[in-house]
């Protein structure tokens, strides 16, 4: 295998393992404070609360899970899917709360000047999460298919 | 070796430890009586290895609003949030929450709190006099209780309803008040509003409002 | 596609299992009582259901009260509290129940101006919406 070859094999190694960490750590972080991530899902305002209260359970450890699939490498190109499936309706659930002027740690409402919540900010990291996955998964895919 | 990328990635955090260090979560502020908002400045730094951008910024009311120069810090760098309190017609202990979410992890949250005590400038026994129409219709007072040291006098009081017989006492000089309020004899339902001046604060005097209500 | 399927529902599964373990046993697990009433608050289909007639007391901004608001509300926050109460005093009643709302769940708008009302006027009949504004209007959508 040629020299580029092998970085990008590299690079590719350490972006799922990276990716797959991070969604262990997101997920844990979630799971050490249930009471705390009920309340940040409640603030978007978007969900009945039955079903805020069963994801704040249910979704820490979908990525845990998912996080664990990318670094050992078995069920990945569903983990992968599952997580751009998470982090597509999280942007939305993002874009959604900007367009209503929520602050979403206040859970009130002001107008779009006045707004302290960083929306730009959050939606290009989540974004640019977003292209790492799918970057991941074309590449996965591709080596499925030789 | 997975296992071990594992535990590499687990640790990693603790590594590289990206935080913000606030020197103060809790700030008191002082007031003097006439003061229309409160500043406090919130410092910290970056005490971490990897720069760290702030990702909102929100205050449990909306009489707090923050400012902050810009949102991300490079390690070692400093800065600091600005808490404006508007009072408006506050009174008391005043404690104003300001959420800050980092983006060190997704949920990571401190809480700034604003402390402010607000004296009364009065205590007042009741700004309701209500008499119901079938009960007797006695005289109720209203007594109002200046606490600043400086004497406070009452300027002007007006009356909307002239069938409400007022006689105000200055029982304590520039401290007590006492205003007994007879609704009269005719126990038809009636209502007014007694509004009571002030010369205290200088720049801004305090009115108040009362209702009297026969029912 | 089946292996898709059968892995995705595998993890979802997985996740299902240990949330329901997470719900059972963590310290810090809140409880599913959609209701969770502080002293002196009252549910909005309970208000809805009294036979005393409502006093609902708007205590958000003015921007806020005026862009929309509960039919029949007022307007009553500490911004500007002697003369807006004055107003409160002309409306009120003395067989009514009086309500204050703030945004939402989250803020405490409301209890303030419900305990000023107890303090300062001796009413009785005073409580706080749960969940606010946001209640209202989910309600009426």
């Amino acid at each position: 295998m040629d020299q580029r070859a092998k970085l990008i094999k590299i690079l590719f190694i350490v972006l799922q393992i990276g990716m797959g960490g991070l969604f262990i750590i997101a997920g844990t972080l979630k799971i050490l404070d249930p009471s705390n991530f009920l309340t940040a899902i409640e603030t978007f305002q978007l969900l009945p609360y039955p079903l805020a209260y069963f994801i704040a359970y249910l979704l820490p450890w979908m990525e845990i899970i998912c996080g664990l699939a990318l670094i050992f490498k078995k069920g990945q190109m569903s983990a992968l899917i599952i997580l751009t499936a998470l982090i597509t309706v999280f942007i939305i659930a993002l874009a959604l709360s900007w367009g209503r002027g929520l602050d979403i740690v206040c859970g009130c409402f002001g107008n779009p000047g006045s707004l302290k919540t960083n929306y730009p900010w959050l939606l290009t990291r989540n974004f640019a999460l977003l292209a790492v996955i799918i970057l991941i998964l074309i590449r996965n895919k591709k080596l499925c298919r030789r | 070796m997975k296992i071990f990328s594992l535990i590499l990635v687990l640790c990693s955090p603790l590594l590289l430890q990206g935080q913000m260090q606030f020197q103060e979560i809790k700030n008191q502020a002082n007031y003097k009586f006439g003061d229309k908002e409160v500043r406090r400045i919130f410092k910290f730094n970056n005490d971490g290895d990897y720069p760290v951008t702030f990702n909102s910024i929100t205050s449990s009311c909306g009489c707090t609003t923050t400012s902050l120069e810009k949102i991300t810090y490079l390690p070692g760098e400093e800065g600091e949030i600005e808490a404006i309190f508007t009072i408006g017609q506050r009174e008391g202990l005043q404690r104003k929450k300001i959420t800050v979410l980092t983006d060190d992890t997704d949920f990571s949250r401190y809480e700034l709190i604003l402390e402010v005590n607000i004296p009364k400038i009065a205590e007042i026994n009741t700004r309701l006099l209500y008499w119901k129409k079938d009960e007797r219709l006695d005289p109720k007072t209203i007594t109002i209780d200046f606490h600043p040291d400086e004497p406070i006098k009452i300027t002007d009081v007006k009356m909307s309803n002239e069938s409400f017989k007022l006689d105000m006492n200055e029982v304590l000089t520039g401290k007590q008040y006492i205003i007994s309020v007879d609704p009269g004899t005719a126990r038809n339902s009636k209502n007014g509003n007694l509004l009571v001046k002030t010369d205290f604060p200088k720049d801004n005097p305090k009115i108040y409002f009362f209702h009297l209500r026969v029912q | 596609m089946n292996q898709f399927i059968k892995e995705t529902g595998l993890i979802c599964l997985i996740a299902l299992f240990l949330g329901l373990l997470t719900w059972s046993f963590h310290p810090g697990a809140p409880d599913f009582h959609k209701i969770d009433l502080e002293d002196g608050e009252i549910l909005l289909k309970t208000a809805l259901e009294s036979a005393d007639p409502l006093l609902w007391v708007d205590a958000r901004s003015k921007d806020n009260f005026e862009l929309d608001h509960i039919p029949g509300a007022i307007l009553l926050n500490e911004d500007d509290w002697e003369y807006l109460l004055a107003e409160f005093m002309e409306k009120w009643g003395p067989d009514q129940k009086v309500i204050v709302y703030c945004d939402s769940r989250l803020c405490r708008a409301s209890k303030n101006v419900a305990q000023r009302l107890q303090d300062e006027l001796q009413l009785n009949n005073v409580y706080t919406l749960h969940g606010g504004w946001e209640t209202w209007t989910s309600e009426q959508n």
